[in-house]
């Protein structure tokens, strides 16, 4: 292990790692952008949102409780930082769940089958909700420029919510995630099946066939001197 | 009574006679028995032998690893010696004909028959594959006044693949050994041999590679071109810190030479910004691809790297062929190997010192004039210690071995052949594409605007849970924020923009990654459901906490997690190298098929 870190470290070319290290340790932060010319928000220059290198300081916002939600829950979408009363469009993309059970184009019902599903709509609608949930859709933000909608979803994936303000341009995203809902059987440590009996039975049980084999010998043995002293002491 | 005695004499023949037949088959049977016997004992009598060479064998094999991490290469050729001895007695012990007789027989032929395939397998490696790695001169594969010996270098790659092409033989012959129905005993000792195999296949493999790849990224073939870049852990981004400066390095013919340096600053700022991948843009928006000290706000270093390369690229006309990033506590290590470097007019540096030197003491006491200054020296003088000073390879190997442990040596290659030969190693520094164990990932970004970085301490707690019908398993972590920092006292050049509304509150945005396939439950912020981003990053679910801490406050930030479908009960937490290290403890569960 220790060998392998130690060429890995050599192939970075090892020698000269220490150098501008020290040079640019603490480098100021580059100069922020105090000096650039503040971009302004207008619906025909949408974007920047953020305005200085730290990271975290959109101007809108989206979060989405809980990011994580089984089918037949729903969603809800906050979002912060919008124009007073302005119309925000939301855009929703679906992508597969990975590591879970459906295949692309496919979804579980409840029940745990699986239906075969388009890749944006679907002809057959799901039992519990007769309308897939939509793609996008709008919502107007309050005075204060957020809004709070419920969505709930109609099938299993990873749902990336991208949120636009139709007048500020101000942009947000969330996601979250779907999951099928618990299948009702027991689960995989308590489900039937026959306990598996491998390997370790199998020296105990050579033990017993050697130790029953031997006592068989010595039973033998045993009879053919008894019978042979019989032999010599019956008719006397 | 002539008809009796007639019958009395026949009976008394026929009785003699049955006599003799039952005296025959008795001695036949005892002569039968005799020999299993003698034979048994003779087979159990080499077992015996060959188990205590084994067991020697074994014990001398973790001596002669001890021996050889320690550097004691004399005593490790005696243990070498020593331990071929003993395997070959081994060998010979279960390769006589009568052991070739046993191993057929019934019930115990196959373990017999397996302890001559473990004796076989030992006496290989001893024989062919241990001395050609004792061989390797760690010396040669370190440079010397500038340059590193590419010649010695290739004779070493080729000690390195024969020992890695015996290691890898051996290791297949033993995987055709069948286990189903062993002692288990000699089970035991087979599975542990393969593990260890499996490892050294490992080892000598990575080692193979690392070799060969030495000579091209040297200049071998041509001259490369590389980056070199310091991630400042003051300010700290998801790789370790935001990239500082960066200096140009020359390779060509295994000679390494230092160009061009410059801070990142200098570099400006990027309207229209570079392309940046929309899941990360999701994220973190344009900022990577607008801001050089925002290119590392994902953990991807090669995404980072990549964006930094064409950054340099478009300011200075610079092409280079990977980016090399290092960290101050790297460099600790470093000077800890060789010694203190003396800065003419300047606090000389030191192992124990160097970070906070770097890191706090020049903010607290320098202007920015005079720090660039400081730094511009310093780099002179290290650089030129380093080349003078004669210092022990092992030693330099060893500290070299521990930061790209650490994750605080990061290396891309712009070469995808090269990179892809790397990707596996912590050097590339990335998240596994798949995870064998379920990751976690736990990662920083300073933002504040501010180098508060150096005062703060983080823990990571990681408890896995119940496990679930579909496969999954919840993952619990608590992620702790103590910030050290002063109430007072600090310069503008610290406190920076001071984006948490107070200068001396540090503003932390911490990343968690969910395992490939898995998901985030939820996040809750010292107790209190807390409103957190939410992103996808590959296979990965991603929720990002805004965690602001005020100086002696600590801050805790719960959040659950799910796996994807995994049986295991282990996990693994993947995190930012801060600039003292993280408390970390992972709580593993049995696995689920249990």
């Amino acid at each position: 292990m220790r060998l392998s870190r130690i060429i890995m470290a050599l192939t970075a070319g090892l020698a000269v790692a220490a150098v501008p290290t020290v040079a640019g340790a603490a480098q100021p932060q580059p100069s922020p952008s105090a000096s650039q010319p503040q971009p302004s928000l207008s619906p025909s220059q949408p974007q920047p949102s953020v305005t200085v290198y730290p990271p975290g300081r959109g101007l809108a916002s989206l979060t989405v409780t809980l990011p994580t939600i089984t089918l037949g829950h729903t969603f809800t979408l906050h979002g912060s930082g919008f124009a007073p009363d302005e119309t925000v469009e939301i855009d929703v993309s679906i992508s597969a769940l990975p590591g879970a059970a459906p295949a692309a184009g496919t979804a579980r019902r409840g029940d745990g089958s699986t239906v075969a599903m388009a890749a944006v709509a679907y002809a057959r609608p799901l039992d519990a909700q007769p309308e897939p949930a939509p793609l996008q859709f709008e919502v107007t933000a309050d005075a204060t420029g957020a809004f709070t909608v419920p969505y709930r979803p109609t099938e299993v994936g990873r749902y990336t919510f991208s949120a636009t303000g139709e007048s500020s341009g101000l942009t947000a995203s969330a996601t979250g995630t779907v999951l099928s809902p618990r299948a009702a059987s027991p689960s995989p440590s308590s489900g039937g099946g026959l306990p598996v009996t491998g390997s370790s039975l199998s020296t105990p049980l050579k033990i017993g066939v050697g130790l029953a084999g031997v006592g068989a010998l010595l039973v033998l043995l045993s009879l053919a001197w008894r019978r042979r002293g019989g032999f010599g002491m019956g008719p006397r | 009574m002539a008809d009796s005695g007639v019958s009395r004499r026949r009976r008394r023949s026929s009785r003699r006679s049955t006599r003799a037949r039952v005296r025959r088959i008795l001695l036949a049977g005892l002569v039968v028995c005799s020999l299993l016997m003698t034979l048994g004992g003779w087979v159990a009598f080499r077992g015996w032998q060959a188990r205590a060479h084994l067991l020697n064998a074994a014990g001398l094999a973790r001596e002669l690893s001890s021996q050889v991490v320690g550097g004691d290469v004399d005593r490790a050729q005696r243990t070498l010696a020593a331990l071929q001895e003993q395997a070959g007695a081994a060998r010979s012990a279960t390769g006589d004909p009568g052991w070739w007789v046993a191993q057929h027989a019934p019930y115990a032929g196959d373990d017999l028959a397996a302890v001559r395939q473990i004796a076989v397998a030992v006496d290989d490696l001893a024989r062919r594959a241990f001395p050609a790695l004792l061989r390797i001169d760690l010396a040669s594969l370190v440079p010397k006044k500038g340059s590193l010996d590419l010649t010695r270098l290739r004779a070493v790659s080729g000690e390195v693949s024969a020992a890695d092409r015996v290691v890898r033989e051996t290791g297949e012959r033993l995987r055709t050994v069948p286990t189903g129905h062993l002692l288990g005993q000699v089970q035991d000792a087979l599975t542990g041999l393969r593990t260890e195999l499996d490892n050294l296949a490992g080892l000598t493999a990575a080692a193979d590679q690392g070799a060969r790849l030495l000579p091209p990224l040297l200049g071998a073939d041509g001259p490369r071109r590389y980056l070199l870049v310091s991630q400042n852990p003051a300010e700290l981004r998801s790789t370790g810190g935001m990239f500082g400066a960066y200096a140009v390095l020359n390779a060509e013919k295994g000679r390494i030479r230092m160009g061009q340096q410059d801070a990142s600053s200098g570099l400006g700022l990027f309207d229209p910004p570079l392309r940046v991948d929309p899941q990360v843009r999701e994220l973190w928006s344009d900022l990577p691809g607008r801001y050089p000290a925002d290119v590392n706000l994902s953990p991807d270093f090669p995404t980072a790297a990549a964006l930094y390369r064409e950054m340099v690229r478009r300011r200075t006309g610079t092409t280079v062929d990977g980016v090399l990033a290092v960290d101050p506590v790297a460099l600790s290590y470093l000077l800890g190997v060789i010694g203190p470097v003396a800065v003419p007019g300047r606090p000389t540096l030191s192992g124990g010192t160097v970070v906070r030197t770097l890191l706090s003491d020049s903010y607290r006491t320098l202007d920015k004039q005079a720090q660039d200054e400081y730094f511009g020296q310093a780099a002179a003088a290290v650089f030129t210690d380093f080349f003078t000073k004669s210092v022990d390879p092992r030693e330099l190997l060893t500290v070299f071995s521990r930061s790209v442990d650490e994750r605080r040596i990061l290396f891309w290659s712009d070469h995808p052949e090269e990179q892809r030969v790397l990707a596996d190693s912590r050097l590339a520094g990335t998240l596994p594409e798949k995870d064998t164990v379920p990751t976690v990932g736990v990662f920083l970004n300073d933002g504040s605007g501010a180098k508060l970085g150096y005062y703060l301490r983080f823990s990571a707690n990681l408890t896995v849970g119940d496990c679930q019908s579909d496969g999954r398993r919840e993952l619990r972590l608590r992620v702790t924020v103590h910030s050290t920092a002063p109430r007072s006292g600090l310069k503008a050049s610290v406190t920076g923009l001071a984006l948490s509304g107070d200068p001396y509150t540090a503003r932390t945005l911490v990343s968690v990654y969910s395992p490939t396939g898995g998901a985030v439950l939820g996040g809750r912020l010292d107790g209190r459901d807390s409103a957190m981003s939410s992103g996808l990053d590959r296979r990965r679910q991603v929720t990002v906490a805004t965690v602001e801490v005020k100086p002696g406050g600590t801050r805790t930030l719960d959040v659950s997690l799910l796996t994807g479908q995994t049986g295991a009960g282990a996990a693994e937490l993947v995190l930012t190298p801060t600039v003292t290290p993280w408390t970390t403890r992972v709580a593993t569960a049995p696995s689920c098929e249990q």
